[in-house]
């Protein structure tokens, strides 16, 4: 990262956050790793876990701080080889399908993962207010957004985990 | 050795609190949380998100982790008129917490009523608790119990 001293407040804060110890345990603990950091650009990949861990799903994210942490960061599906984003699932769970799919806040603007605590859902039909726990607030530490992706993924991971056929039993 | 940083959640804050380590051992985790906080009575130490009582962390640099009196919390969950009972260590996630309700093991909903599900204290309560949190948290006091609703109320934005 770089010279604190040339950061804007919003940078500083982001990359205060990078270091903190709850970022630093997910990335220990193999929750998340960070791919590329350009501020104000994040990309990251979070790899959520099935209930029995026997399925372990990676997703990667990209998610933009201009101005953090008020607002709040945008964050959209990516794929870091084609450093592009990939087209929204057709399968999963129901709350997986719902948060990874096309949306716009304002045509043509993509309005990235459908979640309260996202930038611009927060503002859709006044998510925020429903949804106060769920929702960012410039209190909140990145790594919250990180246990959000982290939950997302596993529930897809535990989806995954059903589809898979039994063993077959042996004599 | 190296030296570790910790954020520690005590039962009965929910605010954690920071500390330095000497080294990656337990008892060097567990010095330093007791010469940080005025806690005398024994504690149980695990990493957030784990079932398992804290070992030594080899390399690890940073780690979140709770202290509580308890090492297993009896956990009930209700659901209509129907509750459920489960052990879970202290510092497992109310996410986990839910995934066993929903699943096959709890009462065994379908995929869309399990998109829905959170958990409340009361019936009477607004919002529902963060999946974040660790059961601990919840712990009746002087007990070694903590006892939910699982609601399907949709908090989604319809």
């Amino acid at each position: 990262m770089g010279d604190p001293g040339d950061c804007g407040p919003d940078r500083r804060t982001l990359e205060g956050d990078l270091s903190s110890i709850g970022f630093r345990a997910g990335e220990e603990e193999g929750r998340w790793q960070l791919l590329r950091y350009e501020f104000p650009d994040l990309f990251v990949a979070i790899f959520g876990r099935s209930e029995d861990g026997s399925q372990i799903l990676r997703q990667e994210f990209h998610i933009e701080c201009s101005g953090y942490p008020d607002p709040g960061p945008f964050v959209e599906r990516w794929d870091e080889e084609s450093k592009s984003r990939p087209p929204a699932p057709k399968e999963g769970t129901p709350g997986f399908i719902d948060a990874m799919k096309d949306w716009s806040p304002n045509s043509p603007i993509h309005g990235g993962i459908y979640r309260a605590w996202q930038r611009y859902a927060a503002e859709h039909n006044n998510w925020r207010a429903k949804r106060p726990e769920e929702a960012w607030n410039a209190n909140r530490k990145l790594t919250f957004v990180m246990e959000k992706l982290y939950e997302l993924v596993s529930d897809q991971a535990c989806w995954l985990a059903d589809q898979a056929p039994a063993p077959a039993n042996s004599m | 050795m190296n030296k570790v940083e910790v954020e520690v959640e005590l039962e009965g804050q929910a605010v954690a609190t920071t500390v330095e380590a000497a080294s990656s051992t337990v008892e060097s985790i567990a010095e330093a949380i007791r010469n940080a906080v005025d806690i005398s009575e024994p504690f149980y130490l695990f990493e957030k998100g784990s079932e398992k009582e804290l070992t030594d962390i080899g390399n690890r640099t940073a780690i979140c982790v709770v202290a509580h009196r308890c090492k297993k919390v009896e956990v009930s969950v209700q659901f209509e008129h129907d509750t459920k009972p489960r052990e879970f260590s202290p510092a497992a996630r109310l996410y986990d917490v839910v995934n066993w309700a929903v699943g096959k093991k709890g009462f065994n909903l379908d995929k869309t009523a399990r998109a829905k599900a959170n958990l409340m204290l009361s019936s009477d309560d607004k919002q529902p608790l963060e999946k974040d949190t660790p059961v601990g948290r919840y712990t009746a006091a002087g007990t070694c119990s903590a006892a939910f609703i699982l609601t399907l109320k949709d908090f989604t934005n319809g």
